[in-house]
């Protein structure tokens, strides 16, 4: 059972921008430098048990922004778990009615922030049997708060072609350019009992001249499971997240 | 970040699905014509491979039906596509499914009625302790909270408070659709989503149809294929005729022109699920008790989805704020047993019997649920820029399969009852609730909103094979179950007449009390897309067209195009053949509804409130901020909010 946690916390600079010498940097890249990182376990004997839990926060800027980052990663997952192997398949009726759709294992209380899962195990059986019991969970809080992010052009008419080319000042048309970002990145929990299950939080934010690209969402999460009981005790399960 | 990554991922899995149910057919005629032989009596046994001596040998690598896992591919889904198109000969690869070579006249089999030839003419039976029994139960579950707020100054308290109390006013709608939805499912079915409670309320369930002397259900239909809620004539083509589109897709573009875009919604939640059950593949049951089989599939859609949308300033297409849609397909196919037409050879001249003392079971319990919450507050103040911002584009996805059972037996008796049961459950809730607001002053920008548009899907097939040919007991099978119940340890080859057989060494489960086949699914997507949308695009700074084009303006808003989908499969092989010493019991239950709730005032009074808390927020930082570039001459143009607010 492993459960690993990454933190990425790329570029955080400070300060207003100041007219770099020439030559030019390389032109900014218009697509957020997204570098998701696994690290899955294996298992030789066949079980597999992986958690890992990645939070990346990539920011670009070819220009010197202002940025703060910050990155909060918070587990906070309750797994009520009862196993009873002894008990045989019997049931009170009166527990029978379970709701299909049963939203209390959300915790209303942290605003739906964590996750409640009771997993009954009751499973007995003889020898020449197969008994699988097998729980993947993904818990993701990713709530993204960005403010005060902007782009303006305050370049002016100007008479040049150069005039807004910050790096061949023209002293006859001042040209340049603000560019503030700020993005806060979200909480990233994962189940520490769950096989085989990813989670993981990142924003990115991208801002360069004239395109600004704010990336609060666009999370996965997925799961994958095969069981295969034919004489054989086989099973494979893995998880995939970003 | 990878756009239709988990579609790509359920194409997969569908395409496996039909190619193992296409794979386990010929399996089933390739082993009965080749394995089986192969596996002599004991004098022809001996001028065979010595391997034949080693069951597990023939039964491993002929008899296991299983495809590939869903790749863990790392990011590289375009991979899946490709391996989709070379499962079936990979797979048909590892397995040998070559045609069966005609065997020699010494290894033929006995004609029916006639012993096989050489030494005792008598049946021997060896039994012993075996059975394989199954247990699974598996939970799946993804829960994303991403609500996100993107505002042009750190949030005010009143901006604050106001997120609060949607997050909670989101909350208790979703709790009531949840109970709306609930009320649309029969009580009684309502069980706790584990392999022991199943189990519990079949027996339950069973015993209230002997009491009720088998009287259908509220909700009992007639097999066949129903889309919401309608019998169809002509159901469309299943999955694996249906054309698999092309991967990757293509990333969203929208273009470098200057405008505001913003993706708030496009969200996908999926599950997909298959069993295949194998483990009572036999040629014939035989239920000295009672005989029940159900098969029952529950659906709703439940969406709630009132938006307001504004629009000034620009040149407004035609919202999309509805469209959405809402399907649900049933689909109880009876397909002949798998040895229906393949001929039957004399049950001899040795049975090897598994006895189980006491019940078993072979029960598939899976729970997948995907809970997400995507509820943003964005609002893009710009004019001199191309502006994406995108708060959803998220996705949540499910995959199981499980393959249970081999071509094993040929013939399973049960001295107690059997009870046997199929369930599908499958519920999508979409909160879709979105306050909508664009203003264009400066410009004239192409102003377009899609709010709506989203996709609520359920499928479930549940597929028998066999299980259709019941027949009551008579004396010469009740004496089969005699002989076998007595332990006794050679028979008269007339036995080998009563029951079919497929040559070679006659597989014989005997279970001494009930026995239990149970496959449940529930699947269940939770999507709440809450959005308030404030797109203020002002006047482009003089002197921007010298190095960008102007004149192409847009204003974009998606807060709808959510997408929540439920696939499942139950694959149910039962005896070719069925012989029931009590009664016969079978119903099959359907129950399906598109839900569509109330008005909540609560949210509505939420979004509401909150546009003009966010006006009166976006003015006060506009006139707050400080100029923060030292180079910068005075802003050429007016200040854009401000000239709308005012």
């Amino acid at each position: 059972m492993g459960n690993t946690q990454k933190r990425y916390d790329h570029g955080s600079s400070g300060g207003v921008w100041d007219l770099p010498p020439p030559p030019p940097p390389p032109p900014p890249s218009h697509d957020p430098k997204h570098d998701p990182k696994q690290d899955p376990k294996t298992d030789p004997t066949g079980d597999s048990n992986s958690n890992s839990n990645t939070n990346v926060n990539h920011n670009t800027n070819d220009l010197d922004n202002k940025i703060d980052n910050h990155v909060s990663n918070c587990v906070d997952n309750t797994v009520d778990t009862h196993v009873n192997v002894d008990v045989c398949l019997t049931v009170d009726e009166s527990g029978l009615s379970s709701p299909v759709i049963d939203l209390s294992n959300l915790n209303m209380a942290q605003s739906f922030g964590s996750l409640i899962m009771p997993d009954v195990v009751n499973q007995n059986l003889a020898d020449h049997s197969n008994a699988f019991n097998i729980d993947q969970v993904n818990n993701l809080v990713d709530n993204d708060s960005s403010s005060g992010a902007s782009v303006t052009f305050n370049g002016g008419g100007g008479g040049s072609e150069l005039a807004c080319d910050p790096w061949h000042q023209d002293s006859s048309s001042p040209a340049g350019f603000n560019m503030d970002a700020k993005i806060h990145s979200g909480d990233s929990s994962i189940d520490g009992t769950s096989n085989g299950a990813t989670s993981s939080a990142d924003a990115t934010l991208n801002q360069d001249a004239f395109t600004q690209t704010i990336t609060q969402g666009a999370n996965i999460q997925f799961n994958s499971l095969s069981i295969q009981a034919a004489g054989d005790h086989i099973q494979d399960d893995h998880s995939l997240g970003s | 970040m990878m756009p239709g990554g988990t579609t790509e991922i359920l194409w997969h899995f569908i395409g496996h699905l039909r190619i193992i149910d296409d794979i386990s057919r010929e399996h089933v005629e390739y082993d009965g014509s080749e394995t089986r032989r192969s596996d002599e009596d004991s004098p022809h046994k001996k001028l065979l491979d010595d391997k034949a001596d080693d069951p597990d040998q023939l039964d491993d690598s002929a008899r296991v039906l299983m495809p590939d896992s869903v790749p863990n591919d790392d990011f590289q889904f375009q991979r899946v596509h490709a391996l989709r198109a070379d499962a079936a000969h990979q797979i048909a690869a590892h397995m040998d499914l070559s045609p069966p070579q005609p065997l020699l006249p010494l290894f033929r089999p006995p004609a029916i009625g006639v012993a096989s030839g050489g030494g005792d003419p008598n049946i021997t039976v060896t039994c012993q302790p075996g059975g394989e029994q199954t247990l699974a139960q598996a939970h799946q579950i993804n829960a994303l909270m991403d609500n996100d707020s993107l505002l042009p100054a750190e949030a005010s308290p009143e901006i604050l408070q106001g997120i609060a109390r949607l997050d909670t006013d989101v909350g208790d709608a979703l709790l009531n659709m949840a109970d709306n939805a609930n009320d649309h499912i029969p009580q009684q079915w309502q069980i706790p989503q584990d392999d022991a409670g199943a189990v519990t309320f079949v027996t339950d369930h069973d015993q209230n149809l002997v009491v009720g002397n088998g009287t259908p259900e509220m909700h009992s239909v007639e097999p066949g294929y129903y889309l919401n809620g309608m019998l169809q004539a002509d159901p469309p083509p299943p999955p694996d005729q249906i054309t698999v589109p092309d991967f990757p897709l293509p990333p969203a573009d929208y273009g470098h022109d200057l405008g505001q875009w913003a993706i708030a919604g496009n969200n996908t939640s999926v599950n997909a699920a298959l069993i295949v059950d194998l483990t009572e593949s036999t040629r014939t049951m035989i239920v000295m008790g009672d005989y029940f089989k159900t098969d029952a599939i529950f659906q709703t859609n439940s969406t709630m989805d009132h938006d307001h949308i504004n629009a000034a300033g620009g040149d407004a297409l035609p919202f999309v704020a509805g469209g959405n849609q809402a399907t649900n397909i049933a689909d109880f196919t009876q397909l002949p047993g798998i040895y229906a037409e393949l001929s039957a050879t004399f049950a001899g001249p040795q049975w090897h019997v598994d006895v189980v003392n006491g019940d078993y079971y072979d029960v598939h319990t899976l729970t997948q649920t995907n809970y997400l919450f995507d509820n943003d507050v964005v609002v893009q103040n710009s004019s001199d820029t191309h502006f994406e911002a995108i708060s959803g584009g998220n996705e949540l996805g499910n995959v199981a399969q499980i393959f249970d059972g081999s071509i094993q037996y040929d013939l399973i008796i049960i001295a107690g009852a059997y009870h046997g049961m199929n369930l599908i459950f499958q519920n999508n809730i979409l909160l879709n609730d979105d306050q909508i607001k664009l203003l264009a002053s400066g410009s004239d920008p192409t102003q377009s909103v899609v709010s709506g548009d989203n996709t609520l899907s359920n499928t479930a097939t549940i597929e028998r094979y066999g299980g259709d040919n019941i027949q009551p007991m008579n004396d010469d099978v009740n004496s089969v179950v005699t002989a076998v119940a007595d332990g006794k340890t050679t028979l008269d080859p007339s036995y080998g007449d009563i029951i079919d057989g497929s040559g070679g060494t006659f597989n014989v489960l005997y279970v001494t009390g009930n026995y239990y086949d149970v496959n449940a699914l529930w699947q269940t997507n939770v999507t709440s897309d809450v959005n308030v949308v404030m797109q203020l695009l002002g006047k482009p700074a003089d002197g921007l067209d010298a190095i960008h084009p102007i004149g192409n303006e847009t204003q974009s808003v998606v807060t709808g195009q959510d997408s929540l989908s439920n696939e499942a499969i139950i694959v149910d092989v039962a005896p070719t053949n069925t012989y029931v010493n009590g009664q016969t019991y079978g119903d099959t239950i359907l129950v399906q509804a598109n839900l569509l709730p109330d008005k909540d005032p609560a949210i509505s009074g939420d979004v509401h409130s909150l546009v003009p808390e966010l006006v009166a927020f976006v003015n006060d930082a506009q006139d707050s901020t400080p100029a923060t570039q030292p180079l910068a001459a005075p802003a050429p143009h007016e200040d854009p909010v401000a000239s709308i607010m005012h």
